[in-house]
């Protein structure tokens, strides 16, 4: 398997490891199974809300709450999964929620990219005031402008669709430009300056430079973005009425009654809409922060 | 070596300089195009704050002058929300939990969120599941994560008190006890390090390794690449993982929301919850404003600090 | 020179383009149908006449443009819709997708659609009026009410009820009156009411061959039987009492026992202007109930009950206060132990002035101000609150408004789907009480995040300190509260 690193760790590590001793590969084989022995220990605890979920959407109500804690439910109510979608439109929730999501990650890929290019690798008067604004904007806490935007979205007539929820997002979000633009100012200035002797414009150093060494930014920013959206529950809340463009955090509040929860249908609910993203998470990571190519650097 | 790279940049550097037009009002064509450039890369955002956050922002402003309940015009007061807020004992309760929270928590976070990219970054069997696993907490759905914890904290039967009762820690209360209530968010937030974990991983990951190299042919061993090349060539992405933890640290309000309300006796009343409260149960936005900018100014001195400290430590390699 | 330099027209193209997208996607120009209400003259009988006339129109329209046209009256014959706003849950679902559309085969011209908002119902509803667009229908709990009365954002539904003679379905009883009406008028229908009885597991009765409480019981009978139904069975703990689950919030639920002597903790229940906390009548119910109970193990502790297993529903407690939405759990598909345990309920003990206090709960629908079709808006409430809509709620699982609702409709149905007899406990605790949660207009904090109330229970709850000291110590804060509320309305 490549490291991460680039086919150079594995050169040097070779080089390394074909001088030391016996005594010091043992020590280092040692070091490397304690921590594997430390890796998985964290595991379980940071599984255990997952593992508790999976566990009570296979319950009957009231084992939900029993002590103890019983991890495996007897016997396994698997039709806890398809009453969900027999009490509401799930997969409608499912669709609005994709959709959303889907609109308003690119836009913040591609807004952030840009804006962050523009605050980090360019030099022009107003930059880092914009960037103040920027940092400041982050600072106000959201709830006193919702009403205030919403009579906004009322005004233009926009209240009721989905454009709330995604077109903003390609405004550029202040988190996500901060991230790219302190990302972007750890390359090295080398390559766009030297591409800049060559004569491109700095759209093109942004496009043909810049952008292919910000995979790991892209996929930070991309799956930032993606959880926002999908979690998201106040923003479709007070935009949205029609229960058929509901998203899939107000289908989870939908049970939480009013005089209780129906708990395991909450779990079940909820891991419908996590599996998909887990799984969604795990390839992405591995396409994307994969190794940065230097191809730019090498051969100096 | 480091040292090269740096003189490198330098003389690119001094060719640029030079590539500019003496200080006058003319600009050389370079820094126009550059203007213009930038103005055009950063035109969504620019956008955005006019169109989606000044007039929300600048009404917020002007509400603090007033009283406005959401169903009838605002009313004029004065100084009176102000008056009020200094008189306001919850006020200061409410920020003392939230500094609390942040400067205890962030630190924790960041060094929790480092430790585990360290951890992953070291190439052991398996990454991809052990990224995925540490990242859930930030996946599951907040409800979900909120009842999970509550059990988890039960004093009698939770996960917690047994595992400390194998080192012989006698139960502790957690959310019932005023005094255990906020170290048992600060311990719940250090399992949500899932975003600050992969940025810093990010970053680690971008370090070029002919860098790495070089401090090896320089005779530099694991622990100094560590700590006097790696870490410096990242401070950037510590510096925004800090300066994130900070203003997000001090606006948090949903597990609050979910799990405590508030309580007990207001050990858990966050300021944003506080101004939730005001604002959309007691229909009195206008004192929620006049608190939400109170927040503002506290966030933006602490933020001010790491700012101006910022300079001494944060290296920005690729600056222009 | 690299011969793939991107310029800047093209770049500039190329998110020009890309924008132009968004856009595009944004802003489709819709085709819509709108009907539009247009007043013409007609000779009808010999004289000449306006009358309003609904036209359809096949609009292409980049927005679309609401008409304003003023409706005196709706046309004869005229499409009406309205809009029904309800709690997003999954039984209410079930209940207003009936009432709809039974009112629709009623009334055919009519279409209401039915708006749910789950999770933040009263945010949802706030946003929607500080819009100006509310739904014309609206539910609302009945101590929600009185912050949008003092605005009108609803209106007075007295008109109609006299109009239509409707008075039989609001009884007038103090209860009913402080959570229906705000300072003179009506507001709100009771459409659904909950009220906190107190259940009790027979089998743990029998156990001890102690008889079933039945109405009239005193609180010292009561007491008795708290210690005497404690004790241990086969290694598991069994309890006498059990306070509400959810603790924070128990005031609203513990109204009985603070007025069970005829004592208020307020000088009034609707705009109250002295916090009375500090009083013996007050704070002994509290000290044993929830202090003592709790310390001499007659209870289980906050952490226990949070922790979930013990409660009525898992047969290890013998009595708890609650209200019709707990029997769910109680038997039936959704019963924490299947198929259930055998219970049943009664009005709660009484205290030394031998009257029921039960806290009601009572939640109806109001009537937008902004609504443009106030008549038909009306006739919508006027079925769910008769016969056949309640016959509908009650069907949901949720109890009638009024007494004989709940004695004629709702318990029969309950009865059968609960296993249960004593119904008519609900019908008492609602016909003979007063009580119902302390009624303010907009911005008193009483329960909640910061509020004193709630950190006086906690201080209770968690045996901090005594009831009386926990009082003492809170009411300066209680009167604080209110001093403030009375200062803001001035």
């Amino acid at each position: 398997m490549m490291t991460t690193l680039g086919p150079h760790m594995d050169a040097q590590y070779l080089k390394e490891k074909s001088r030391m001793s016996r005594r010091a590969r043992l020590r280092r084989q040692t070091g490397r199974g304690l921590l594997l022995i430390l890796m998985l220990t964290l595991s379980v605890a940071f599984m255990v809300p997952l593992v508790w979920l999976i566990s009570t959407s296979l319950k009957l109500p009231g084992q939900v709450f029993l002590q103890p804690i019983q991890w495996i439910p007897r016997p396994p109510q698997w039709n806890n999964y398809p009453e969900v979608f027999r009490r509401l439109p799930f997969h409608k929730f499912i669709l609005n929620t994709l959709k959303v999501t889907a609109l308003g990650t690119s836009g913040a890929v591609i807004s952030s990219l840009m804006v962050g290019f523009g605050l980090s690798k360019i030099r022009w008067p107003g930059r880092e005031l914009l960037f103040t604004i920027l940092v400041g904007t982050m600072m106000l806490p959201g709830i006193v402008s919702m009403i205030p935007v919403f009579i906004m979205f009322k005004q233009i007539d926009w209240v009721g669709t989905f454009k709330p929820l995604w077109v903003p997002a390609w405004f550029g979000s202040a988190f996500h430009i901060f991230l790219v633009r302190q990302y972007m100012l750890t390359l090295p200035n080398e390559l766009n300056e030297a591409a800049k002797i060559d004569g491109a414009s700095n759209f093109s150093i942004l496009w043909r430079v810049i952008v292919p060494l910000c995979g790991p930014a892209i996929a930070s920013v991309a799956i930032f973005s993606f959880l926002g959206h999908y979690n998201n529950f106040m923003g479709p809340l007070i935009y949205l009425s029609e229960n058929e463009m509901y998203t899939i955090p107000l289908g989870l509040l939908w049970f939480q009654g009013r005089f209780g929860n129906f708990w395991h249908l909450v779990m079940a609910a909820s891991m419908i809409s996590v599996a998909p993203v887990i799984a969604l998470f795990f390839f992405a990571q591995s396409y994307f922060i994969q190794g940065v190519q230097f191809s730019g650097l090498a051969g100096r | 070596m480091v040292q090269t790279l740096d003189k490198r940049s330098e003389e690119v550097a001094e060719l640029a300089t030079i590539e500019q037009a003496p200080r006058n009002l003319r600009m050389s064509r370079a820094a126009r195009r550059d203007l213009r450039d930038g103005v055009l890369l950063c035109m969504p955002y620019i956008l955005g704050v006019v169109l989606l956050w000044l007039g929300p922002m600048l009404y917020s402003i002007f509400l603090i002058t007033q009283k406005w309940n959401m169903l009838m015009p605002a009313k004029y007061v004065g100084a009176g929300n102000i008056k009020r807020m200094l008189a306001d004992k919850l006020v200061s309760k409410a920020l003392f939990n939230t500094a609390y929270y942040t400067f205890v928590g962030v630190p924790l976070q960041l060094a929790v969120a480092f430790a585990l990219a360290v951890l992953l970054n070291l190439n052991i069997k398996g990454q991809s599941v052990f990224r995925t696993i540490y990242y859930l907490p930030s996946i599951t759905p907040a409800v979900a994560t909120a009842v999970v914890w509550v059990q988890m904290l039960n004093p009698q039967y939770g996960v917690i008190n047994t595992v400390l009762g194998w080192f012989g820690v006698a139960p502790i209360k957690w959310l019932f006890d005023p005094t255990f209530a906020m170290p048992a968010f600060i311990m719940m937030s250090l399992f949500s390090v899932g975003p600050a974990m992969i940025i810093f991983l990010a970053g680690l990951q971008s370090v070029p390794p002919e860098v790495l190299e070089a401090a090896t042919i320089d005779g530099a061993n694991n622990w100094s690449r560590f700590w006097r090349v790696k870490v410096p060539i990242i401070s950037p992405i510590v510096f925004f993982n800090m300066i994130m933890g900070i203003i997000g640290s001090f606006q948090v309000f949903t597990a609050s929301f979910i799990m405590t309300r508030g309580g007990p006796q207001n050990a858990t009343l966050f300021f944003v919850l506080y101004i939730y409260q005001q604002g959309f149960e007691l229909f009195k936005m206008g004192y929620a404003a006049t608190l939400s900018w109170l927040l503002f100014l506290v966030i933006m001195f602490f933020t001010a600090i790491q700012f101006g400290l910022s300079k001494r430590w944060v290296y920005y390699g690729g600056e222009l | 020179m690299s011969s793939k330099n991107v310029s800047r027209r093209r770049f500039l193209t190329l998110s020009g383009t890309a924008l132009a997208g968004v856009m595009a996607a944004a802003c489709q120009p819709k085709v819509v149908e709108v009907e539009k209400i247009v007043k013409e003259t007609v000779i009808v009988e010999g004289e000449s006449k306006v009358v309003e006339k609904v036209v359809k129109e096949t609009v292409e329209v980049e927005k679309v443009v609401k008409e304003t046209v003023e409706v005196q009256v709706p046309a004869e014959g005229g499409m009406n819709s309205l809009r029904l706003s309800a709690w997003a849950d999954v039984s209410d679902a079930v209940v207003y997708a009936n009432i709809s559309n039974a009112f629709m085969e009623m009334y055919p011209d009519m279409t209401v659609s039915v708006e749910q908002y789950p999770g933040g119902y009263y945010q949802k509803v706030l946003a929607n009026f500080a819009a100006g667009d509310p739904a014309d229908v609206i539910y609302f709990q009945g101590w929600r009410m009185p912050a949008y009365a003092d605005n009108m954002a609803v209106q007075p539904l007295d008109p109609f009820i006299d109009a239509n003679n409707a008075q039989a379905f609001f009884p007038d009883t103090a209860n009913y009156n402080a959570a229906t009406k705000w300072q003179g008028k009506t507001y709100v229908t009771p459409t659904d009411c909950g009220a906190l009885v107190t259940m009790y597991n027979k089998d743990m009765f029998d156990e001890k061959g102690i008889a079933y409480p039945e109405s009239g019981w005193t609180y010292e009978d009561m007491q008795a039987i708290i210690e005497e139904l404690t004790y241990e069975k086969d290694g598991m703990q069994y309890y006498g009492w059990a306070q509400a689950g959810g603790w924070n919030g128990t005031y609203s639920r513990f109204l009985h026992w603070l007025r069970k002597d005829g004592e208020m903790e307020w000088d009034t229940q609707v705009e109250p202007t002295k916090a009375l906390w500090d009083k013996a009548a007050i704070w002994e119910p509290i000290q044993y109930l929830v202090n003592d109970t709790i310390d001499k193990g007659f209870c289980p502790s906050p952490d226990i009950i949070a922790g979930g297993g013990v409660g009525l529903d898992t047969g290890r407690v013998a009595m708890v206060m609650e209200g019709p939405w707990y029997m769910p759990r109680l038997w039936g598909e959704l019963a924490s132990q299947q198929p259930g345990i055998n219970w049943d309920c009664v009005t709660p003990a009484v205290g030394s002035d031998g009257k029921n206090h039960t806290t009601n709960y009572i939640h109806g629908h109001t009537m937008a101000a902004a609504t443009n079709n106030p008549e038909a808006a009306w006739d919508l409430i006027a079925f769910i609150i008769s016969e056949e809509g309640e016959t509908i709620i009650a069907n949901g699982g949720r109890m009638c408004g009024t007494p004989s609702g709940i004695n004629n409709i709702w318990g029969p149905i309950a009865a059968e789907n609960y296993n249960f007899t004593n119904f008519k406990a609900f019908a008492d605790g609602m016909a003979e009480s007063d009580s119902v949660p302390v009624q303010v207009g907009e911005g008193m904090l009483l329960e909640g995040a910061g509020a004193p109330i709630t950190a006086l229970w906690d201080a209770c709850v968690g045996v901090q300190m005594t009831a009386q000291e926990a009082c003492e110590m809170y009411n300066p804060d209680i009167q604080a509260a209110l001093d403030l509320y009375w200062a803001d309305r001035s």
